[in-house]
């Protein structure tokens, strides 16, 4: 994706890069070119007027000279204004460059022979203005002095005056000749004749300067610098040619890449088009993956609470296991009772000695003995059941504790562990529980520190009871030192376990807490007690319960 | 016939009175009626710059001093004094009217005032400095700088400096002569005798040079077209009596001098280049000999000074110092 930017960003700079040289190219000509034709024709009507001012002096007599100063000003400008870089003519290319030198060094040229025009065509005029109102004055013509000399004078005004409208050769021979006889022969000086040494002067002046003078002006008519502009405006208009064509060539460069670009775009979007389809249907993949993933966690989910579950009931299965060893004691002794009274009544029997009380104790003692049996089988019989879903039921506090008393009373004894009922327990408290789950709480607590106090030298457990009005107390201190206080959180917790590897699920009390919860009592550890020190507090009377609740609770 | 024919053409040009009155047809023409000045301010640094020594090397010599705005616009010296009492090569041609010639200099050299205010500044024998030297030293004054803040936002420049003199140079303009007064039609304003002598300087050929607006000033001519004045002269031919011929070096320029022209004329003596001539009587005898082979007499030398006295005009406003 950043590379398409990129490559946008770059093909835009490209592009406006582009456009600014064609710009330049075709802008800084066109931009110029009226400026540039409208010299080249202020140069050409410059250098006309000034030649069609330079024809009328030469023609006609009385004009002054103030009219060619203006029109020489005009065509001063025109240099100026070729050679300015602001006209944009100069430094186009080299030819260009030198077609505008050539032209204004003609220019230049001519404009010192305009000057020389000036000069002499000032002295011709005059004398031929001389000559003329010599020729027009009739005392200069009829006179009563030297005939000879006034037939001279005559002559050479006719003649001279002749040359000066219509030119050639002979008559300029004849003309030159005159003079030169009069000048030779030194007539001038002796005759004393002013006007005759002025007519002489004059048509030396107009012998001397005519045909110069005509050559110049012909020169000047038809000098080349007309030539020489229309090489500079041809070599201008070449050169806009070439700078349109170079304008072109970008404009179609131009297009060329546009279009390019346009295909890039198009390319591009396709591609983007595309990934975004892609996308999509990734999406759409995704989605189903994580619909399936999530399902397969809510199962894993599901089996981690059912193996949970099993664990749970294994630990219950668990802690019945322990119980075995010890039941086994707990059954063999009334057994045993019953089976020394079987002895000693069939003793009677074959002795003929039967007395009917005797029999009748006997039998009460096997009977009892052997309800006590049914009462521990049936007893395990409940831990095996899944006690949840057992009602609940009125039962003596004090005969739950004995019930479970009754499980671990030998195993106790045989590791010489005191076990301590409060004495003078009530019978008659009662609390509305499944004496099961209770029992099978108080027995664990009972196993735990059986477990904890096992190797110490002093080795006691007490159970109380204690009346609290609406609620029950029992408390189960053993000679432990109590729980460390950075475990006590952790204890609670289910598969937490200080016991070695093996010998504890690290469920117990978070069942038994679990148990004691469902019952809406309190199963907590008295910190105030120097001793390691379980209490539960259960209610006498069970409240209604909702059934969510009691699911919680497993 | 040809003859005939050119006669009557002759006869045509002769001048007419136009409906206005005005003459037409005159080979001298009217200076404008009345000098535009567009910004005052101009022109008044202008002349506060043409009168500043500050231009010279050692502060003693101003445009002014050779060309003395209170004296026709020259100094009356046969030639002209720079700093450190050089004297120079050439007389001193007047300011006046100097921007209706087509050339500066006797030689012409200069196309315009603007490239002629560079010679005198430069010139050792006038007024020896350069133009950073005097840029330098009109910096160092305040009431330059606020006048030229005023006009040139601040910079005192070289082309500023020009500019100023050259606008106040073009103001130098001598208007409403008696003589122009006769041309737009006023025929009481010039004598008679005047009037004869105009005649006869347009007869006698000395318009053939001196024409036009300013008299003279629109083209070159050779000092000595009839005869051979610097022979005459018997003085030794000096730089400035080559004319043109120093720019050109062609040898058909040699003893051409830019025409001068003759407004003012009057108050400009001494007379040519060479400031050979003490009075306008003396100028005309030279040039009548010179350039046109004529002798003439006292009365018509007369007539024709007279004439050209009657081409003095008005001092410039802008000399007296302008008003709004």
């Amino acid at each position: 994706m950043k590379k398409y930017i990129i490559l946008a960003i770059g093909g835009i700079f490209f592009l406006v890069l582009l456009f600014s040289f064609y710009q330049k190219s075709e802008s800084s000509m066109t931009e110029n070119r009226q400026n540039v034709l409208n010299l080249f024709l202020t140069a050409k009507k410059s250098e006309l007027t000034l030649e069609k001012d330079i024809i009328k002096s030469r023609n006609f007599l009385s004009l002054t000279y103030d009219l060619i100063v203006e029109d020489e000003k005009e065509v001063d400008q025109i240099c100026l204004g070729l050679n300015n870089p602001l006209t944009g003519i100069k430094n186009i290319n080299k030819q260009l460059d030198d077609s505008i030198n050539d032209y204004c060094k003609a220019l230049d040229k001519k404009m010192i022979q305009v000057e020389t025009f000036k000069s002499k065509n000032a002295i011709l005029k005059n004398s031929t203005l001389y000559l003329q109102k010599i020729a027009l004055e009739d005392n200069y013509l009829v006179g009563n002095k030297n005939l000879k000399e006034e037939e001279l004078r005559n002559q050479l005004v006719k003649m001279s005056l002749a040359y000066s409208v219509a030119p050639n050769n002979d008559l300029k021979e004849a003309l030159q000749k005159i003079v030169d006889n009069l000048l030779l022969n030194n007539e001038l000086t002796t005759s004393n004749e002013d006007d005759l040494e002025m007519i002489v002067s004059h048509v030396s002046r107009i012998l001397e300067n005519k045909d110069n003078l005509d050559v110049l002006v012909k020169n000047l008519v038809s000098s080349n610098t007309e030539v020489l502009l229309d090489k500079v405006r041809q070599n201008y208009f070449v050169s806009f040619s070439k700078s349109e064509d170079t304008a072109l060539i970008f404009k179609k460069l131009l297009f060329g890449v546009c279009l390019m670009f346009l295909f890039f775009t198009m390319y591009n979007i396709i591609l983007l088009w595309k990934s975004a389809n892609t996308i999509l249907i990734a999406n759409q993949t995704l989605e189903s993956r994580v619909i399936e993933r999530t399902k397969q966690l809510n199962e894993s989910k599901e089996t981690i609470i059912q193996q949970q579950q099993a664990l749970i009931s294994s630990a219950k299965m668990s802690s019945l296991g322990e119980m075995a060893g010890g039941i086994a004691h707990e059954i063999n002794t009334p057994l045993a009772i019953i089976g020394m009274r079987v002895e000693q009544l069939e003793e009677c029997v074959s002795d003929g000695t039967v007395n009917t009380e005797l029999v009748l104790k006997t039998t009460q003692i096997i009977k009892n003995t052997n309800t006590r049996i049914a009462k521990i089988i049936a007893g395990l019989r409940f831990f095996a059941r899944d006690s949840k879903t057992m009602p609940t039921q009125m039962e003596s506090v004090s005969k739950i504790l004995a019930d479970t008393f009754s499980f671990c009373k030998e195993k106790f004894s045989i590791h010489g562990i005191q076990l301590e009922i409060t004495k003078n327990i009530d019978p008659s408290i009662e609390i509305d529980c499944r004496p099961v789950e209770i029992s099978q709480v108080v027995l664990n607590l009972l196993n735990n520190s059986f477990d904890a106090i096992e190797e110490f030298k002093e080795k006691w457990i007490k159970v109380s009871l204690t009346d609290l009005g609406d609620l029950v107390e029992i408390r189960i201190t053993d000679s432990g030192q109590g729980i460390p206080k950075d475990l006590q959180d952790k204890i609670m917790q289910p598969f937490f376990t200080t016991k070695d590897v093996g010998k504890g699920t690290g469920l117990g009390l978070s069942i038994s807490k679990g148990i004691i919860e469902s019952h809406q009592g309190k199963f907590v550890l008295d910190n105030n007690s120097p001793n390691t020190c379980f209490v539960l507090l259960l209610p006498k009377k069970q409240q209604e319960k909702s059934q969510e609740e009691l699911k919680e609770v497993s | 016939m040809k003859f005939n024919t050119l006669l009557l053409a002759i006869t045509i040009s002769v001048s007419v009175k136009a409906k206005d009155n005005q003459l037409t047809n005159e080979p001298i023409l009217p200076l404008p009626e009345v000098v535009k000045i567009d910004n005052l301010d101009k022109v008044t640094l202008g002349k506060t710059l043409f009168e500043d020594k500050r231009l010279s090397h050692n502060q003693t010599i101003s445009c002014a001093s050779c060309h003395n705005l209170n004296r026709g616009g020259v100094d009356g010296l046969v030639h002209s004094v720079g700093i450190n009492g050089a004297e120079g090569n050439i007389n001193s041609p007047s300011v006046f009217n100097s921007s209706f010639n087509f050339r500066q200099f006797w030689n012409g050299r200069a196309k315009n005032l603007n490239e002629q205010a560079d010679g005198p500044i430069h010139n050792p024998k006038e007024m020896g400095s350069n133009w950073d030297e005097v840029v330098q030293k009109l910096k160092a004054d305040k009431k330059y700088q606020s006048d030229f803040n005023k006009i040139y936002k601040g910079f005192i420049t070289q082309e500023n400096i020009k500019d100023a003199i050259v606008t106040f140079e073009s103001s130098l303009v001598t208007v409403n002569s008696r003589f122009d007064q006769y041309l737009r039609g006023n025929e009481a304003s010039i004598t008679e005798n005047e009037l004869k002598g105009y005649q006869r300087f347009k007869s006698y050929g000395c318009v053939a040079c001196h024409q036009g607006m300013n008299v003279g000033g629109n083209m070159f001519q050779t000092m000595g077209v009839m005869g051979d004045y610097f022979k005459d002269r018997k003085t030794p031919i000096t730089e400035a009596d080559l004319g043109r011929y120093s720019l050109t070096k062609d040898e058909s320029d040699r003893y051409v001098f830019r025409v001068p022209s003759l407004r003012n004329v009057e108050l400009t003596a001494p007379y040519f280049h060479d400031g050979s001539a003490k009075t306008l009587q003396e100028a005309v005898t030279v040039m009548a000999k010179y350039q046109l082979k004529r002798k003439l007499s006292n009365e018509e030398i007369d007539s024709i000074v007279a004439f050209l006295k009657s081409l003095t005009g008005e001092t410039p406003a802008s000399v007296k110092g302008v008003s709004k």
